[in-house]
């Protein structure tokens, strides 16, 4: 009877346990991270009792949750990938809204606004409203440089803040892991049974510790669990370590393990995300802008620099780019123009300055050749410091000014010289004779030249070893050794260079002026002819009008193709020849060209020549400089000489000061005449012109920049939303084997209940059949 | 594994469905309130790309649209004014041709120059206009009043102090249109031709050609006139106009007197001390007849000549020279003459044809209309025909400009039609990528409200299900 009673009760306890289970799953069916449990029951041992193998009911095992670890470690993975991305994205998005595009207030937009009111500025350059709008348009522009770049940089900090907030909640939920490690132990130790709620509480610690960042799980075997970030151990079974976040050299996040010297890469969850936005993202759109900035600078400056102001030239210009002595000897005039720390680069080429007379109207241009790899600061000051009435010197600062003599203004636009021939040596009243040799002139050893003036016969002596280059002499060197010559001078005589040719010529005018060449070992090098030449009393006179609009510089050199008399000799022709000499224009002068009148050489220049006579045979000739790029060294633009923007980056650019306090400076001119508009012509050609180097124009970098972050954005929305579900189907999965279905639950308490009602009946009927046998007593 | 679904998961799928249906009604309504279907760059980026590609073509048309505005203005009032002065040419031509008539008097002609040089004035207003600070017909010296009175060679001249260069306008990529005409243009182009000498003095161009521009007075001076005289018949002394060599015949039966081919003129009695004689030429020797013996006389009579364009320097010529130049240095013109031709002393009217400005020409038709009394009516009218001539080139010259600036405003307003047409393309395809289809967006808007009610219906009908309903 005992045996029944036994069985009767055990299979009560039984039910009630699993009763129990049921009620504690539905009790828990929304509770985050909670897994089914169920009790496991087992037949008792069965009782030999006369020799009957007796079964001794039912009895609860254990308590089991319904787990699967390896979806677990899935989930944890997968949550780390999500976390990630969704941070970055959150981060992105905000970028994202600064540019503000597609729209009317982007910099795109901005930058349109600019070139709008350059090309208003056009039709009117001399207008002072203008002029203004100009100023006001590209200040716009600089301001919404400043504005994202500054925003970009503030949403970089306000990374770095989220990233410590969320280092501490790894510092709680880490400890909080350490703690539920102990309490498994223990409660594992004692009674070998499975601490269930623990470990579900602790897994979900540890899934909202992935959330934050990807962590390495194990187990140990006690029940304990390890967590490592970075192969790093972050959770031991006794302690936990911290995590420190740091500000890198360009103000990205790092990451550092308490006490460790090397920085954790993590590569998921949402300090992953934090860090490549602060790192990678920033840096790409910072640059982005940056070059942008730079392009929009270099390109607006190129065609800026070379212009004139409103003033027709310049009194004073003073460099806006200090030069920098980067080989720290303390003397920055011996550093190469390619070293010196300037944030534009030189390029080898040539610089134009042009020197006016307010005077005389007089125009002087000298060609200046640079070369960044040869060329010196203190040789190019040297060279601008040459010029007459100018002055140019290195600043304490280390920035170059020039100054002009008074009554003196200069430029490096591209004017037409209209009087080219002002020696005389085309026709001119002056006996005269012109070299055919083109310098540098090759001159291997100290030559001579003997000549007969109205007062001596002379020898000048030319030693080839003191010039710049020695052996090779330029005609303008060569001039003044002739021009220091007391015999040159005491006859009446002088040279000078023509287009890169030497011509001697007397100081006077009129028929009766004449000198001779006798011979000499110069004549072969200088391509000078002896001979006997003499002045005439009718100097033809050359003048030259247009806009040259050709694409590079030249130098054009004319010569008579024969000996006669303008607009009078049968089929009297001038060559143009460029400085390689080939000739790239046949002008017909002779019977039939009306004197005086325009004939049009090429690329809109036009010459006309009055009567007088002309020799071939006196190798007389001219030259004259087309200007097409007043530097296309870019000199200008590296040193800050005549700017329209200063800066090289989004976050320095601005409009130079200057032109704020005075549009008269803006150099909208190409020529120097107040009415024209070359230069601004040039700027606004900027806006469809390929930036140099990039091989894009403006409109398309930018297009690059804005169309990459949208990019980027568009396909980590996509890589969110395919983590997302797979995360979302592994959720599912860990629900089908963990969640619990209150229905199921329902149908088992079901079950249980009516077990328990059964056990019941079971011990009552024991309970009678207890009855009747006492009753037999 | 059988599929063991568990309310958590319904309720999961719920919430999922209802947030997803919600954000898809979130971003139609966003659509159709912005009326935009890139509301940030990464909706479409490749559309955003697109996007701002176009919206640069359009910056670019606005910039030039800027620059057409802001130039049309000056086009229209320098077109204004060329026509201003086409009119004031008109009347000064009529004034001219009034001015030529023989049969006015001195003060006649001197009233009309008055109204010419009064017209003068406004033509040279008109020459000088400006728009705001700027001188219309300056070129690019916009700050440079362009036509200014100056003296060249003691004669008070209108000068043009502008440069040939046009302003300018970009229209688009490497396309640029002149929105202005020069003064030297309009008002004193040089299209020099050649060199043209009146009639009067029988000089000629010589071989070589000339240079200079405008007018020039051509001075053939009378150095005295020598022969071998007799029969009591003498040179009087002048004042003679006779150059070169000359016949004489004295027709003692016919008592007349004959110079060259002139006619004969009749030797009054008692034989004059002065009897000024004409040729055919209409040069005159003056003959003191006074001691004539009655008889028939023959000889040869030679005037002696010296040239000069300036005023200043004369140059004795031999009446063989067939290119001689003659210089003026302050306007700086060369000319070269063939002086076999010439046959009588006089101011000769050179004009370098194709070059004198409108200017020149009115103030040389003024100081022709008020040469003095005695000067050759004839002489006057040929003078004031060149004259004439150059005025009607001038004119040319003016509506060539007044055409350019017509072209130039035409120019612009097809540019301006063409681009407006682009503008419009443009911005339809910039709407087609940009904007909300709002048929598409009304759907949009539907379909996920729909669909959001759909699951929030089935949500609430699944979550309401439960055994406990039957418990």
């Amino acid at each position: 009877m005992g045996l029944s009673t036994n069985i009767g009760l055990r299979a009560l306890l039984t039910s009630q346990a699993a009763l129990d289970t049921i009620g504690h799953n539905v009790a828990n069916a929304n509770t985050e991270g909670f897994s089914r449990q169920r009790l496991l029951t087992s037949s008792a041992r069965p009782l030999n009792l006369r020799g009957l193998q007796l079964g001794h009911g039912v009895q609860g095992d254990a308590v089991v949750r319904s787990v699967d670890d390896l979806l677990n470690a899935r989930v944890v993975r997968q949550t780390s990938s999500l976390h990630r991305l969704g941070a970055q994205l959150t981060e992105m998005r905000s970028v994202e809204a600064l540019f503000d595009e597609p729209g009317e207030n982007g910099l795109g937009g901005l930058l349109d606004g600019l070139f709008s009111s350059l090309s208003s500025l056009s039709a009117s350059p001399e207008d002072a409203v203008a002029r203004n709008g100009v100023v006001q348009s590209t200040d716009d522009l600089v301001r919404r440089f400043h504005q994202i770049t500054g925003e970009v940089d503030q949403l970089q900090r306000d990374s770095q803040v989220k990233a410590r907030a969320i280092v501490e909640d790894v510092d709680v939920l880490a400890a909080r892991i350490v703690e539920l490690n102990g309490e498994i132990v223990r409660v594992e130790a004692e009674g070998a049974t499975v601490a269930n709620d623990l470990r579900d509480r602790r897994e979900l610690a540890v899934r909202d510790l992935a959330k934050h960042i990807d962590i390495e799980v194990r187990e140990n075997a006690q029940g304990a669990i390890l967590v490592q970030v970075d192969g790093r151990l972050l959770v031991g079974s006794q302690s936990h370590r911290s995590l420190e976040v740091e500000t890198g050299a360009d103000g990205e996040i790092v990451l550092r393990m308490e006490g460790d010297e090397h920085p954790i890469e993590a590569g998921g969850g949402e300090l992953a995300g934090l860090i490549a936005f602060s790192e990678r993202f920033v840096r790409d759109v910072a640059s982005g802008l940056d070059s942008y900035a730079r392009s929009i600078v270099l390109e607006l400056n190129r065609a800026h620099s070379t212009g004139v102001p409103l003033d027709g030239g310049f009194q004073r210009l003073v460099a806006e780019n200090a030069l920098q002595d980067l080989d720290g000897d303390g003397e920055v005039g011996d550093v190469l123009l390619r070293d010196v720390g300037l944030p534009f680069e030189v390029r080898s080429g040539e610089l134009f300055v042009h020197t006016i007379d307010d005077a005389t109207g007089d125009l002087r241009t000298r060609r200046i050749e640079i070369d960044p790899l040869r060329t010196t600061v203190a040789a190019f000051a040297r060279e601008l410091n040459d010029i007459d009435g100018l002055s140019a010197r290195i600043d304490g600062s280390g920035r170059l000014s020039i100054d002009a003599d008074a009554g003196v203004r200069f430029h490096f636009g591209r004017p037409l010289d209209g009087t080219p021939d002002d020696a005389g040596t085309f026709g001119g009243a002056r006996a005269s004779t012109t070299g055919s040799a083109l310098e540098p002139f090759s001159m291997g050893s100290i030559v001579q030249l003997d000549m007969v003036g109205p007062v001596s016969a002379f020898s000048v002596t030319i030693d080839p070893a003191p010039f710049d280059a020695a052996g090779s002499p330029t005609a303008e060197e060569i001039a003044g050794v002739l021009n220091a010559n007391a015999d040159m001078n005491a006859n009446g005589l002088r040279a000078v260079a023509v287009g890169g040719r030497l011509a001697i010529q007397t100081v006077a005018e009129g028929a009766a002026e004449s000198f001779q060449i006798v011979g000499g070992s110069a004549l072969a090098p200088l391509g000078l002819a002896a001979g006997t030449f003499t002045g005439q009393d009718l100097g033809v006179e050359v003048a030259m009008t247009g806009t040259y609009g050709g694409d590079t510089n030249e130098q054009w050199t004319f010569e008579p193709l024969g000996d006669g008399t303008i607009g009078t000799t049968p089929g009297l022709e001038v060559a143009v020849k460029n400085a390689a000499g080939a000739v790239i224009a046949t002008l017909d002068v002779g019977e039939g060209y009306a004197p005086g009148t325009d004939i049009l050489v090429l690329d809109g220049v036009s010459v006309s020549f009055t009567v007088g006579d002309v020799s071939a045979s006196d190798g007389d000739a001219f030259s004259a400089t087309m200007v097409a790029d007043g530097d296309t060294s870019d000199v200008l633009v590296a040193f800050g000489l005549n700017s329209f923007m200063v800066g090289d980056d989004a976050a320095s650019i601005d409009v130079r000061a200057e032109l704020r306090d005075d549009p008269r400076l803006l150099a909208a001119s190409a020529t120097g005449d107040v009415g024209d508009g070359g230069a601004l012509l040039d700027m606004i050609s900027a806006r469809d012109a390929d930036v140099a180097d990039a091989g894009a124009t403006l409109g398309e970098l930018y297009g690059t920049l804005v169309g990459g972050v949208g990019f980027e954005i568009g396909s980590t929305v996509n890589a969110q939303e395919i983590e997302s579900f797979v995360l979302g189907s592994l959720e599912a999965q860990r629900e089908e084997v963990s969640g619990v279905n209150v229905d199921e639950e329902l149908v088992r308490m079901i079950e249980y209940e009516q077990t328990y009602s059964a056990a019941a009946r079971f011990l009552q009927v024991v309970g009678q059949l207890n009855d009747t046998v006492l009753a037999l007593i | 594994m059988t599929i063991r679904p568990t309310q958590g998961r319904i309720f999961d799928l719920v919430r999922e469905g209802i947030r997803r249906n919600t954000a898809m009604l979130i971003r139609a309504q966003e659509q159709a309130s912005s009326g935009k279907r890139i509301v940030r760059g990464s909706d479409d980026p490749i559309g955003t790309s697109i996007a701002l590609s176009l919206r640069r073509q359009i910056g670019s048309i606005e910039s030039f649209v800027a620059s057409t505005s802001g130039a049309r203005p000056d086009i229209e009032q320098a077109s204004a004014r060329l026509q201003e002065g086409s009119g004031l040419i008109a009347d000064i031509r009529a004034l001219m041709v009034q001015g030529m008539n023989g049969a006015l008097s001195a003060s006649d002609r001197e009233s009309i120059a008055r109204q010419i040089e009064l017209l003068e004035d406004q033509l040279l207003d008109v020459a000088n206009a400006r728009s705001g600070d700027r001188y219309l017909f300056a070129g690019t010296s916009t700050t440079t009043e362009p036509f200014v009175e100056e003296d060249v060679g003691g004669v008070p001249t209108i000068v043009y102090r502008g440069n040939d260069e046009s302003r300018r306008i970009l229209a688009g990529r490497d396309a640029d249109v002149a929105t202005s005409v020069t003064g030297r243009e309009a008002f004193a182009r040089n299209g020099y031709t050649g060199t043209h000498f009146g009639t009067t003095t029988g000089i000629q161009s010589g071989t070589t050609a000339d240079s200079g521009s405008g007018y020039e007075e051509l001075i053939v001076r009378q150095d005295g006139t020598s022969g071998a005289m007799g029969e009591g018949i003498a040179l009087a002394g002048g004042p003679d106009t006779v150059v070169g060599d000359r016949a004489l015949t004295v027709d003692a039966a016919a008592r007349t007197i004959r110079l060259g081919d002139g006619p004969e003129t009749p030797i009054p009695d008692p034989a004059p001390a002065s009897l000024a004689v004409q040729d055919e030429f209409g040069a005159t020797v003056s003959f003191d007849l006074s001691g004539w013996t009655g008889v028939d006389f023959a000889t040869t009579v030679t005037g002696a000549a010296s040239l000069s364009i300036d005023g200043v320097d004369f140059t004795a010529v031999g009446f063989t020279e067939t290119d001689l130049r003659l210089r003026d240095a302050e306007t700086g013109a060369t000319v070269h003459v063939d002086t076999t031709g010439l046959v009588r002393a006089g101011s000769e009217l050179v004009t370098f044809e194709g070059t004198p400005s409108l200017f020149a020409t009115i103030r040389g038709a003024v100081s022709d209309l008020r040469s003095g009394e005695g000067a050759d009516r004839s002489t006057i009218v040929e003078r004031m025909q060149a004259r004439l001539g150059e005025l009607d080139r001038g004119e040319d010259d003016l509506l060539t400009a007044l055409g350019k600036l017509g072209a130039a405003s035409q120019r612009i307003d097809t540019a301006a039609a063409r681009l407006e047409d682009l503008e419009i393309t443009v911005s339809g395809l910039i709407s087609d990528v940009e904007d909300a289809d709002f048929a598409e967006v009304a759907l949009d808007l539907q379909r996920s409200e729909q669909t959001l009610q759909l699951a929030q219906a089935t949500g609430s009908r699944l979550m309401q299900q439960s055994l406990l309903n039957y418990l």
